[in-house]
């Protein structure tokens, strides 16, 4: 009987996102088509389950700005005990239907499992995400919701499951270009 | 530079959606309808979804997403894989015939001792035992045979061994496993 594979020649990723091989590539195949989406709710944040099989090193956040911009944004990753490891804090959205990037703070690496959240403090302000197919489909993926924030993602986050019918495009670049 | 410590290789829940399991398999079939709430395909029947682990995986949770009618009772079991020589899969873990509750919901199950899963090839196996109920599932023509999917007819609940054998079904119902205390 043969060793068990191991993932030792695994390329190294140069972006996490949502749509990525170690995070929900296979569900999101079910997701519509990115649009333009208000956040909907005001200091809501949303986490997403990713995972890095090799040291993956921040570069810089992004996310993907809708057809209208409002208040702030914030993006950072989180482990899976829900404590903020790296953020961008909140920077005033701005330029219509781009993606837009922020610096990391930390610059750390990751290799693991881990979650990416994003939150917004507009109600109004939009981003560029898929719809999902049913009410249930965030949960079973493992998405998680923080309503109540202040200005930015918290220190420590306090998942629940998440009822959003939208996951926004958004994530880490391993690169300071990309 | 100060390097953050991994935490565990896998995301928390997997489904039979996921990279790990159907992966990104349906785009090769333009019919796609995407996904919804249908009624289960044939009573009595298990379907088998191949789940493939790279990584150990702690099983706290398994569950099912029930659609827009419930039915009857339905079953999701774990099975170890055995590709090479034909034997059939050994399962290791049921939640054992259960009555089907709340509408377009998951509906979860908590082992009563985790389990790890190792690496290497597993099985999803859902049964139901009635037509009426419906469940949140894809439905590809023929892709289930040919990403290694298979079935056990007149087989509910899941049996152990697995009774595996040709499908031809498209139904491919999103169930999952997870170690999520916030699923």
């Amino acid at each position: 009987m043969g060793d068990w594979p191991t993932n030792n020649r695994a390329p190294q990723q140069q972006v996490i996102a949502p749509t990525q091989p170690g995070a929900l590539m296979g569900e999101m195949m079910l997701v519509g088509a990115g649009a333009s989406t208000a956040w909907g709710t005001a200091n809501m944040a949303l986490y997403i389950p990713v995972s890095a099989v090799k040291r993956f090193i921040c570069g810089r956040f992004w996310w993907t700005n809708g057809g209208v911009v409002s208040g702030n944004v914030d993006v950072g990753v989180f482990d899976q005990g829900g404590n903020k490891l790296d953020s961008c804090g909140a920077v005033a959205q701005a330029g219509t239907t781009t993606i837009q990037h922020a610096a990391v703070l930390t610059g750390g690496a990751l290799y693991g499992a881990y979650y990416i959240g994003i939150m917004c403090t507009s109600a109004t302000a939009t981003l560029i995400a898929g719809t999902v197919p049913h009410t249930a489909f965030a949960r079973a993926c493992g998405i998680k919701q923080q309503t109540g924030l202040g200005a930015a993602l918290p220190t420590t986050a306090t998942f629940s499951a998440s009822t959003q019918t939208f996951i926004p495009h958004f994530g880490i670049s391993a690169t300071n270009y990309r | 530079m100060t390097d953050w410590p991994g935490v565990g290789f896998t995301r928390p829940t997997i489904t039979s959606f996921a990279m790990e399991c159907m992966g990104p398999a349906r785009i090769t079939n333009a019919a796609d309808p995407g996904e919804g709430s249908a009624t289960w395909p044939q009573a009595n029947v298990t379907i088998y979804m191949p789940l493939l682990l790279s990584f150990p995986k702690l099983v706290t949770k398994v569950f099912w997403v029930n659609g827009t009618a419930v039915s009857g009772n339905c079953a999701l079991a774990l099975y170890i894989a055995y590709p090479l020589g034909g034997a059939q899969g050994s399962q290791v873990y049921t939640t054992g015939t259960t009555a089907q509750a709340g509408t377009s919901a998951l509906q979860i199950t908590t082992l009563g001792t985790p389990i790890v899963l190792q690496p290497g090839l597993h099985y999803f196996g859902f049964g139901c035992d009635n037509t009426t109920a419906q469940f949140m599932r894809s439905a590809i023509p023929n892709l289930p045979m040919r990403i290694g999917g298979a079935q056990a007819e007149g087989n509910y609940p899941p049996p152990n061994p697995s009774a595996a054998q040709a499908t031809g079904q498209s139904y491919w119902p999103l169930v999952g496993l997870s170690c999520d205390a916030n699923l």
